[in-house]
């Protein structure tokens, strides 16, 4: 039922064009696991609404965007994980540019194991370089960022995110880790 | 763009899969891996003097200690002693630390940890092809190897066995506390002619005349509290530094190893296996080579219990070194000659 889920909405969040009503933007930056195990991060996400887009710079403005990213996280000694996840994300945009917000993504993550030995039935062992495990991912996190469109007029966003995943299956039902992902949104149809 | 994706994955994984390790024998070996056993994926650290061809197995105590966190803090500081003579290989045992995998609390059971510790041997034995191997288990860690000689001892895999600070009874035992209240004794005898704790020995000693036996929870909790007193604490603070690089900087997710009650679920399931399993009826069974060691003062294992544990085993090669001035941690409290035993046994 989660995978079903999953691909649901994996296929739901692609079903946009590039809109020249809705912003889009491209997002890229670092994702830390327990912020030193280091990986990177790309997403592509749409503002669905905003409060007030027209008095951005002015007042404060909300706006809600969803989209999709990917991250490969090496773990060195634990696992390297790529995760896909859908999410959502709410932003608040004060007058001179800095940005709060929360962000909720449920996804897929697969966690590769590096050097696996199996027994095997003849008693000897062979190895795997790449095997895993496949898990369901739920991230909750705050965002705080700078939006630099406002006063240096660049189509651009400075953001950090922590954020607190849950992962199933795990022993005893799920495990949880901590993130931090810090990066650059890009706004691709600036009007 | 799909297709580009995939084959990006599969290179990935060919990458991965070609990435074989090489263990060479190496004076300062460190070595990383994990062992797929029963759904779990434990993780294997070897480290130390491969070249010596002797590799000891290390076994966590707890239940629920996590080798790989001993290993990381080099708790017990054998990087400067031991690792210098030897390699050992630290592991998680079955959900503790962080194991990976889709196994859940039905695998963690006694007999699974020593299929779990069979499966490492025999990886070590694959990978070190000239190394002898020896388990060294640490309290629970040494209860572990009892149940791993008596279920696999007759395939001679391992060179030997070292058993430390390791009872064979459990709570549920009475000779357990047939065992303790004898301890009690001979300390009460032996610290009674101190004179700055004399008067607590002889109250001790007054009591035990007048409890032939230990049998209630208050009998027990009396007995504790004259204990106590001898009791040495391992002088090994945990500092900020090695606290930080657990977290940060380690093969570790903190959150799986020691948040969220899962240890405390390991622990309760592995006692409740222990009190069923009468492993102090079972150990004439064991008949190959082992040492064992306890401190004067651990209260424990202590040697009035590891004295029957070694006339009951049907070893002809077996010893019991009682270490003076050592508590649960002989390691620790007297690493000179916790060190000396080794070497004296490893040979």
């Amino acid at each position: 039922m989660t995978n079903k889920l999953y691909w649901i909405l994996l296929l739901l969040a692609p079903c946009w064009g590039i809109s020249q009503d809705h912003p889009v933007f491209l997002q890229a930056g670092y994702i830390g696991e327990t912020i030193t195990h280091s990986g990177l991060t790309i997403g592509l996400s749409q503002q669905l609404w905003s409060s007030d887009e027209s008095a951005l710079g002015q007042t404060p403005v909300s706006s809600l965007r969803w989209g999709v990213k990917a991250a490969a996280i090496y773990h060195r000694r634990m696992h390297t994980s790529l995760k896909v996840t859908p999410h959502v994300d709410w932003i608040r945009t004060q007058p001179n540019g800095f940005e709060w917000g929360a962000s909720l993504a449920l996804g897929y993550k697969r966690a590769f194991i590096p050097d696996v030995f199996e027994a095997n039935e003849e008693g000897t062992f062979k190895f795997s370089g790449a095997a895993g495990t496949n898990h369901t991912v739920m991230l909750a996190g705050v965002r705080l960022g700078k939006n630099l469109s406002i006063r240096k007029d660049l189509p651009l966003s400075i953001y950090v995110q922590p954020q607190w995943m849950i992962q199933t299956p795990y022993f005893l039902g799920s495990t949880h880790f901590f993130l931090v992902e810090a990066g650059i949104t890009y706004q691709l149809n600036r009007s | 763009m799909n297709s580009y994706f995939s084959y990006f994955i599969i290179f990935l994984m060919g990458l991965m899969a070609a990435c074989q390790p090489n263990v060479q024998p190496s004076p300062q070996a460190n070595d990383y891996f994990h062992v797929k056993t029963a759904d779990a994926f434990l993780p294997v650290w070897v480290r130390g003097n491969t070249s010596s061809n002797k590799i000891l197995l290390y076994i966590a105590g707890g239940p629920g200690g996590s080798g790989i966190d001993i290993a990381k803090v080099d708790y017990q500081r054998w990087k400067e002693t031991l690792e210098q003579d030897y390699a050992i290989a630290y592991y998680d045992q079955r959900g503790t630390g962080n194991n990976q995998g889709t196994f859940d609390l039905s695998s963690v059971t006694l007999s699974q940890y020593t299929s779990d510790i069979q499966q490492i041997v025999q990886l070590l034995r694959d990978q070190y092809k000239e190394a002898e191997i020896y388990l060294m288990g640490h309290s629970f860690g040494g209860y572990l190897v009892y149940h791993y000689l008596h279920e696999y001892g007759q395939e001679e895999l391992v060179a030997g066995s070292i058993a430390l600070n390791a009872p064979a009874s459990t709570d549920a035992d009475p000779e357990r506390w047939s065992y303790r209240r004898s301890y009690l004794q001979g300390i009460a005898q032996e610290l009674v002619a101190h004179p700055e704790d004399s008067s607590h020995w002889q109250s001790a000693l007054s009591w035990l005349e007048a409890y032939p036996e230990i049998a209630t929870d208050e009998e027990k909790r009396q007995w504790n509290q004259f204990v106590e007193v001898a009791v040495v604490e391992a002088d090994r603070p945990i500092t900020i530094s090695e606290v930080l690089g657990v977290v940060f900087f380690s093969p570790y997710n903190y959150f799986s190893a020691y948040a969220y009650g899962k240890l405390e679920q390991v622990e309760q399931q592995m006692f409740q296996e222990g009190y069923q399993s009468r492993m102090i009826e079972k150990l004439d069974r064991i008949d190959q080579r082992i040492l064992l060691m306890t401190g004067r003062f651990d209260d424990i294992a202590p040697p009035e219990e590891m004295t029957v544990i070694l006339d009951q085993l049907s070893s002809t090669d077996k010893e019991l070194i009682i270490i003076p001035d050592a508590g649960h941690d002989l390691a620790l409290d007297q690493p000179a000659l916790f060190q000396t035993a080794i070497q004296g046994f490893v040979r």
